[in-house]
């Protein structure tokens, strides 16, 4: 009889959400400019693909590589946020990302 | 006391332990991420008490993603300066705590030792001529920069080959090091970025 650990499910899933975040995170700004948590809200909709400590150090990232830029709205009365947008950079990279994902996904469908 | 009092000064200490971790950044770097974090825990907080604890929670210990920042800022940095010794020093910094990157790193300073040797040799050949070769025969072998070569029992074997040999070696492994030592930085970079993911 096999045994399947609930850490080693985990530890998998955890390692399939990482490699998907940077990509549902630029998708999800393809669609329109967002904060932290509006984003942290699209990417999740379906289950959690990126947490709240993964995602800012990701924007800070794709913000100093130019895949994204950020602008802080200020407006007396609201909490402070900052918005980012996607880079004519950022579409191309998610441009060849999504071309490299569905080219993984109909491999992946072929073999499993 | 409110509950928005209670959520106000749980951000605030969260922010406080965050900022201090992020000391090493420069002052405008560090005033950014702090207020991205406060301004996301104060939206968390406007959910509630438990959105407020899960942010939190899934932000993880301040300390450890304060060092992230840091950690992704110095490399960055060194990548984008290309400045071999700095980046070799902050990969051997870092990745004391990663076995396969700390010997990446270990590898990487060897290499740049083998150039420095090649390049010692290259110039030292052209200064002592008779001094400097390399001398094989059964049960002896001698590869020296400032020897006593009327002591080797066999005619030196290179001659002044030895000078273009040792500088197309020191120049590979010059380059294959800083060829390793970027990739194991953009390594420490991406697991950086994923370890709190």
């Amino acid at each position: 009889m096999y045994y399947i650990s609930v850490m080693d499910m985990t530890s998998w899933q955890a390692q399939l959400r990482k490699g998907a975040a940077e990509l549902v995170v630029l998708a999800t700004l393809a669609r329109e400019e967002a904060y932290g948590l509006q984003i942290l809200d699209r990417a999740n909709k379906a289950g959690e693909i990126v947490s709240d400590g993964a995602l800012y150090p990701l924007l800070t990232r794709l913000e100093k590589a130019g895949k994204i830029v950020g602008r802080w709205d200020t407006a007396e009365g609201s909490n402070p946020r900052k918005y980012y947008r996607l880079t004519p950079e950022g579409e191309a990279m998610l441009g060849e990302m999504r071309t490299m994902w569905r080219g993984f996904r109909a491999m992946m469908d072929a073999l499993v | 006391m409110t509950d928005d009092s209670n959520s106000a000064r749980e951000i605030e200490a969260y922010v406080r332990r965050l900022t201090e971790a992020l000391q090493p950044l420069p002052p405008e770097e560090r005033t950014a991420i702090s207020n991205e974090i406060r301004s996301h825990l104060s939206d968390c907080a406007g959910r509630g008490d438990a959105a407020l604890a899960r942010a939190i929670d899934g932000m993880g210990a301040p300390e450890l993603l304060g060092r992230s920042y840091v950690e992704e800022y110095r490399l960055a940095g060194a990548l984008e300066k290309g400045s071999p010794l700095r980046l070799l020093a902050i990969v051997l910094g870092l990745t004391v705590r990663g076995l396969a990157g700390f010997l990446g790193g270990l590898v990487v300073l060897k290499l740049y030792l083998i150039s420095a040797t090649c390049f010692l040799v290259a110039g030292n050949k052209l200064v002592e001529p008779d001094n400097v070769g390399v001398w094989i025969a059964p049960n002896y072998f001698a590869l020296t920069i400032n020897g006593p070569a009327a002591a080797a029992p066999v005619p030196e074997l290179l001659g002044y080959w030895i000078v273009p040999i040792s500088v197309v070696l020191g120049v590979a492994s010059l380059l294959g090091g800083t060829r390793l030592l970027h990739a194991v930085a953009r390594r420490i970079l991406k697991r950086a970025g994923r370890r709190l993911a």
